[in-house]
């Protein structure tokens, strides 16, 4: 993965960065000690390390705004961070470059129930503010499954889901207003605890913008109360296509579960063997619906569900009987991706979406890969959004296998773009996905969110080297891309 | 002047008027062209040659289609799969000055305008059912942003920034939304009696329930006036709550039991005939019960403010609450509408949005279509609109000065 070159006069002038830093941080809030910057060496995909020169934790708005000015000024690279479980190195740091961590933004500073939001700090963890709010029948929709250390900054960044999203929406659904330091230093202040701000609709562009466009310090979410009722149904097929098959016929019967994941062969045994979640191990497809609503809306759509299920062949229907039994349903799912530490050394977890109906093309071909590649892959999907996570089971220990995995992965993604998905559902491109944007988009469609990179950092100085594969300077970005001479006037219908 | 009919064309048109720095103003089916300031341009072009459903795949929950695609077409198509637009989309030709139109705009318009209906609160606006665009910036390029799936981070999202931009950013020529089953189920509850405070307050509390209501409007007298002779009420009655309930008929009837119980309390509730809660949501929608005055505002605000809002709101200003109190719909004589405006911004204090929906240009130029926000927020406007059209040819002026 190449990044881009070290600022060597910016490397030998971190001493007096420092210095100046001091002037309005307290020492504790700068890193400058290498065993203490290790630790932000890598985010959550650590095959990629990179030692910062500083690591800088900022307290409060107006200390990100005079760091982020210094950074600009002093032409300082800045990749901000949350609590680093980025799967796509979004949060990778740069030699000659500072981490600007948010782990001091750790405050819920308005808990508004009246308006049904909440307004926190960037840095507080997304399972805390629906635990601030549960006891009050509230909750935070999103849930990542990182959702007890990832954070609402990084949250927004992503645009983190989670297993309900096809029902309660992502982080841009949920969010109402934001709080972001630019690199000039400038504060802005975006939406609030109304519906539709105005203007152009900066929440929707900053969530998925992967930390380059501004310093999120401070999150606005909508409050959801508890739905009166939720279970879960398990259902197991004897293949992947009766699997996806079922899928469709829940959607096309109206029906929209709060959650729908599915699970192959190799990730049921692999849970079932970590968890012991009671998964039936001669089905080689599995479903976990969770249907929520009033006692009798659920009903109805048990029964609906049990109905579909018996035409698409399903061998085994169970239903949660009890909240201690829906929960024991979930168990394997959430523990899929520490039980691929049971049955290999290392797995790479991928990060793709395809329309669902794809799905049983996708796996197929997945498989023949397999083969090719020679690496096992496991497979969780959130079949309700098309949402797919792959697991490539690796040793790195053996010679070749890291690389042989990742390639493995860039063939998985080309096939989720040729098969009409995209390279990312979740984690962000960050550097793991980034050289394969031009998979995805032309030239131009690159250009075009570069510029949209300028508006707001002429400089390139935040996070520079995720995302996109070229960096372009600002200024040949903005040039017209029209002909010198004269256009004739155009030949189109006119009445 | 021009009808382009593909994208190709659009790009010609495009290129030409960056070369000639000819401005351009955009329109679909033109009803709500009376939004914003008007484009001083000769240079108009009409999208509605740009029409179709290009791909509709309802277990997928998606469809594509041309930005001219008329939205009744959409519409007919989805309800012949059982599915809808859950954003629940007006027309709001009315609310614009084209009362005259029998055409509901386009598809292309809806989204260019970010039009949501009463189902906003729970469902979401325009901008949350957006996946993908086509368009072509003002210099001429064309690009695409999204896809076609629910869940995507690859690169940014262009098509989000693109709804609620009135074609100032790009000129879209293909979109792809998210459908959603249409609930086969609809019923409504109006209580009835209710003081305002009382009545803003209940909204507040329902929509706070678990019950899920997916329509809360609350009426004040005045504002039942226009109504269907059915949905209107006796002297005595102050105010009307309305609430809807969507979902199978099980569900429906399962949830309004309970929120017949949470508002015993509040007023005596009457369930609504079908066709008269048809009649109610659609004028909710529309904004009809303040479409006869001179200046239309939309008060987007935290619900809880709702009360205290209106409270100082004068009697010549009209108004009702929809979105369980977070929307404010207000009509009021032009003559009074400059103060009632610029009070209504300094109270909100960029915690809350206030639109101008319709209003005689001299308003428009005085108080502003949109509140006066900040520096920063001017200068990353400014900029994000040079980046996509930096000649500033694409409706200029119509979102007020650049």
């Amino acid at each position: 993965m190449r990044m881009p070159a070290p600022d060597l006069a910016v490397l030998d002038r971190r001493d007096e960065l420092a210095g100046r830093l001091r002037e309005f941080l307290a020492p504790a809030q700068i890193v400058e000690d290498e065993a203490a910057r290790r630790a932000y060496e890598s985010d959550g995909l650590t095959a990629y390390r990179q030692l910062p020169m500083l690591v800088v934790l900022p307290e409060n708005t107006e200390q990100v705004a005079r760091v982020l000015r210094l950074c600009a000024e002093t032409g300082v690279k800045v990749v901000p961070r949350g609590a680093g479980t980025s799967l796509s190195g979004g949060a990778l740091p740069l030699e000659d470059g500072i981490v600007l961590s948010m782990g001091k933004f750790n405050r819920i500073l308005d808990i508004d129930y009246d308006n049904r939001c909440a307004v926190v700090q960037s840095g507080v963890t997304n399972l805390s503010i629906t635990n601030a709010v549960k006891s009050r029948g509230f909750y935070y929709a999103p849930d990542p499954s990182s959702q007890i250390a990832c954070t609402i900054g990084g949250n927004v960044s992503e645009n983190a889901g989670g297993v309900h999203c096809l029902k309660y929406g992502l982080t841009s659904n949920n969010i109402l207003g934001l709080e972001l330091v630019l690199m000039s230093g400038e504060v802005l202040r975006i939406g609030g605890k109304h519906l539709d701000p105005e203007g152009y609709d900066l929440l929707g562009l900053l969530a998925g913008s992967e930390g380059l466009l501004g310093v999120v310090t401070e999150v606005t979410v909508r409050l959801l109360t508890a739905p009166p009722a939720v279970r879960a149904v398990l259902l197991g097929f004897a293949s992947n296509e009766d699997a996806g098959g079922c899928v469709a016929r829940i959607i096309g019967a109206g029906i929209i579960p709060a959650g729908m994941e599915m699970m192959d062969e190799l990730a049921i045994r692999a849970a079932e063997t970590y968890s012991g979640a009671g998964y039936p191990l001669d089905c080689p497809a599995l479903l976990i619906l969770e249907l929520d609503g009033t006692e009798a809306e659920i009903d109805d759509h048990i029964r609906q569900v049990k109905e579909i299920a018996r035409d698409c062949r399903a061998r085994v229907v169970r239903v949660s009987a009890s909240d201690e039994e829906r929960l024991r349903f979930w168990m394997g799912r959430k523990a899929a991706f520490p039980a691929m530490g049971t049955i290999s050394p290392d797995y790479y977890c991928m990060d793709g979406t395809i329309p669902r109906r794809q799905l049983p093309h996708v796996l197929r071909r997945m498989a023949e890969m397999s083969t090719v590649h020679g690496l096992r892959v496991a497979n969780v999907f959130h079949a309700g959004d098309g949402n797919l996570h792959p697991l490539i089971l690796f040793d790195a220990n053996r010679p070749g296998e890291l690389e042989r995995a990742e390639q493995f992965g860039a063939d998985i993604l080309r096939l989720c773009v040729e098969v009409g998905g995209v390279l990312s559902g979740e984690h962000g491109i960050g550097v793991e996905k980034r050289d394969l944007m031009p998979e995805y988009f032309s030239e131009t469609d690159l250009v075009v969110q570069q510029r949209l990179k300028c508006a707001f950092d002429p400089d390139c100085r935040l996070n520079p080297g995720k995302v996109f594969p070229v960096l372009h300077r600002c200024a040949e970005l903005g040039r017209l891309h029209v002909h010198e001479g004269r256009l004739p006037f155009p030949d189109i219908p006119r009445f | 002047m021009f009808a382009p009919e593909n994208e190709s064309q659009v790009v010609d048109l495009l290129r030409w008027a960056a070369t000639e720095r000819r401005a351009i103003a955009l329109a679909g089916a033109g009803t709500k062209s009376g939004f914003g300031a008007a484009v001083a341009t000769d240079c108009r072009v009409s999208m509605s040659g740009l029409s179709g459903i290009l791909e509709y795949e309802p277990e997928e929950l998606v469809m594509r289609a041309l930005p001219g695609t008329p939205l009744e077409e959409v519409q007919q198509a989805l309800s012949a799969r059982r599915q809808h637009l859950a954003f629940e989309p007006p027309a709001l030709g009315a609310v614009c000055g084209a009362a005259g139109s029998s055409s509901a705009g386009t598809i292309g318009g809806v989204f260019m305008a970010n039009a949501s209906g009463p189902r906003r609160f729970r469902a979401g606006a325009a901008r949350d059912h957006i996946l993908g665009v086509r368009a072509v910036s003002g210099r001429g390029e064309n690009w695409k942003s999204g896809g076609r799936v629910i869940k995507n981070v690859t690169g940014y999202d262009l098509s989000k920034l693109l709804a609620g931009s009135w074609g100032t950013l790009s000129v879209v020529t293909e979109l792809t939304f998210k459908v959603l089953p249409a609930p086969p189920t609809s019923a409504t509850i109006a209580v009835t009696g209710l003081e305002t405070a009382t009545g803003l307050e209940l909204l507040r509390e329902l929509a706070a329930s678990p019950f899920d209501a997916t329509g809360l409007a609350f009426l004040p007298q005045a504002a039942l006036a226009g109504l269907p002779a059915g949905l209107r009420t006796s002297r005595e009655d102050l105010g009307i709550a309305f609430v809807r309930v969507e979902g199978s008929p099980l569900s429906v009837e399962d949830r309004l039991r309970a929120f017949q119980q949470l508002t015993v309390a509040a007023g005596s509730a009457r369930r609504l005939k079908g066709d008269e809660s048809a009649a109610l949501w659609d004028a909710v929608r529309e904004a009809r019960p303040v479409c006869d005055a001179e200046v239309i505002a939309r008060v987007s605000l935290p619900p809880a403010w709702a009360v205290e809002t209106v409270s100082q709101l004068s009697g010549h200003c009209h108004w009702f609450a929809d979105a369980g109190g977070a929307w404010l719909w207000l009509g009021m004589p032009a003559a009074r509408a400059a103060s009632v405006i610029a009070g209504l911004r300094h109270r909100l204090a960029g915690r809350g949005s206030c639109v101008l929906w319709r209003a005689p240009a001299e308003i428009k130029r005085e108080v502003g279509v949109f509140s006066p926000t900040g520096e920063a927020a001017r200068g990353i406007a400014a900029r994000i609109k040079q980046s996509f059209d930096p000649e500033n040819l694409l409706n200029p002026g119509r979102l007020g000065p650049a």
